[in-house]
């Protein structure tokens, strides 16, 4: 597995990859200090895994390299690493399509664990994203049916649709439907706003 | 610090090795920008140490440096910087400790 570990930090990186590196051995790294080498690396990696800090020097702001690289790389999973644990800053990633957002003060157990979900194919959410504090009534609870609201449970704890379906004995495309309902119900427009909005509803904890 | 829990002895040495120095620089660019009333620069400065001073467990550091990137009033004061410059030379101290020099 190749990972790319993307920050203008030296010390950071080596830290950090020591650390990851005692959980999985086998990762071959590569590095980058800003968003140039960023696209050096991945036009000559077959790279599997691109973490990536926000704030790394660059020629445009992190959206328009986020874009960018999605659009090259279409098929890459992207992870941001950052100092930054702003809900705001976090689901505008999440809006560009990233699999997962690691705030980098997490503890460094959490921080292993978020990185070996998103090694694992899977989506992490950090806890950020629900800062507001969660509601509950009886009308919330009510709104989601008793199927919705175990996909719901599943797809907060990062599953894909995939995932789901086989979870749950179900095609893919029946999960699709299922999330869409559950979309309109909540009505928002992505899983991200789906997720705060059911941890703001109370229906998943 | 959490590190070390993670990390055999010998990794842990040569890793702090390196760290320590770049970390003293670090911090003296931070003190240098905070005495010259630089609050944007010590601003962003201390938002870069924040991942490696969490990455090493130097919890104490962390709500200064917070401090300093949120541009608090308190942060601009002589005795936050004082406390800075004493916390992060005891902070320092102690990594310094788990990294003896090699033989």
């Amino acid at each position: 597995m190749q990972v790319l570990l993307a920050d203008d930090h030296a010390i950071f990186r080596e830290g950090l990859m020591l650390l990851i590196g005692t959980r999985f051995p086998q990762i071959e790294w590569h590095q980058a200090n800003n968003w140039h080498e960023v696209h050096q690396v991945l036009l000559r990696s077959p790279i599997t895994l691109a973490l990536v800090d926000l704030n790394m020097p660059g020629q445009m702001p992190w959206p328009d390299e986020i874009r960018r690289l999605s659009k090259q790389f279409p098929k890459l999973p992207i992870c941001i690493l950052s100092a930054t644990s702003d809900p705001e800053v976090i689901q505008s990633a999440f809006q560009l399509g990233i699999k997962g957002y690691i705030p980098k003060l997490v503890d460094i157990e959490e921080l292993q664990q978020a990185i070996s979900v998103v090694l694992s194919g899977r989506t992490y959410l950090p806890s950020q994203l629900w800062e507001t504090q969660p509601t509950t009534n009886n009308y919330d609870k009510a709104i989601l049916t008793q199927r919705q609201s175990t996909i719901m449970r599943l797809l907060a704890q990062g599953n894909s649709n995939k995932q789901i379906g086989i979870t749950l004995n179900l095609t893919e495309s029946t999960v699709k439907r299922h999330v869409y309902n559950i979309f309109q119900t909540l009505a928002v427009n992505n899983r991200v706003e789906a997720i705060r909005s059911a941890r703001q509803r109370g229906l998943i904890t | 610090m959490p590190l070390s829990n993670k990390l055999s002895q010998q990794q842990l040495s040569l890793f702090l090795r390196k760290a320590l120095p770049e970390l003293t620089k670090d911090y003296a660019a931070l003190d240098a920008h905070l005495q010259d009333q630089q609050w944007a620069k010590a601003a962003q400065q201390a938002h870069k140490l924040l991942s490696t001073i969490k990455l090493l467990g130097l919890d104490a550091l962390l709500p200064l440096l917070l401090q300093i990137q949120e541009d608090t009033p308190k942060s601009r004061t002589d005795t936050f910087r004082q406390t800075l410059h004493n916390t992060s030379q005891q902070q320092l101290a102690a990594l310094a400790a788990l990294a003896p020099p090699p033989r």
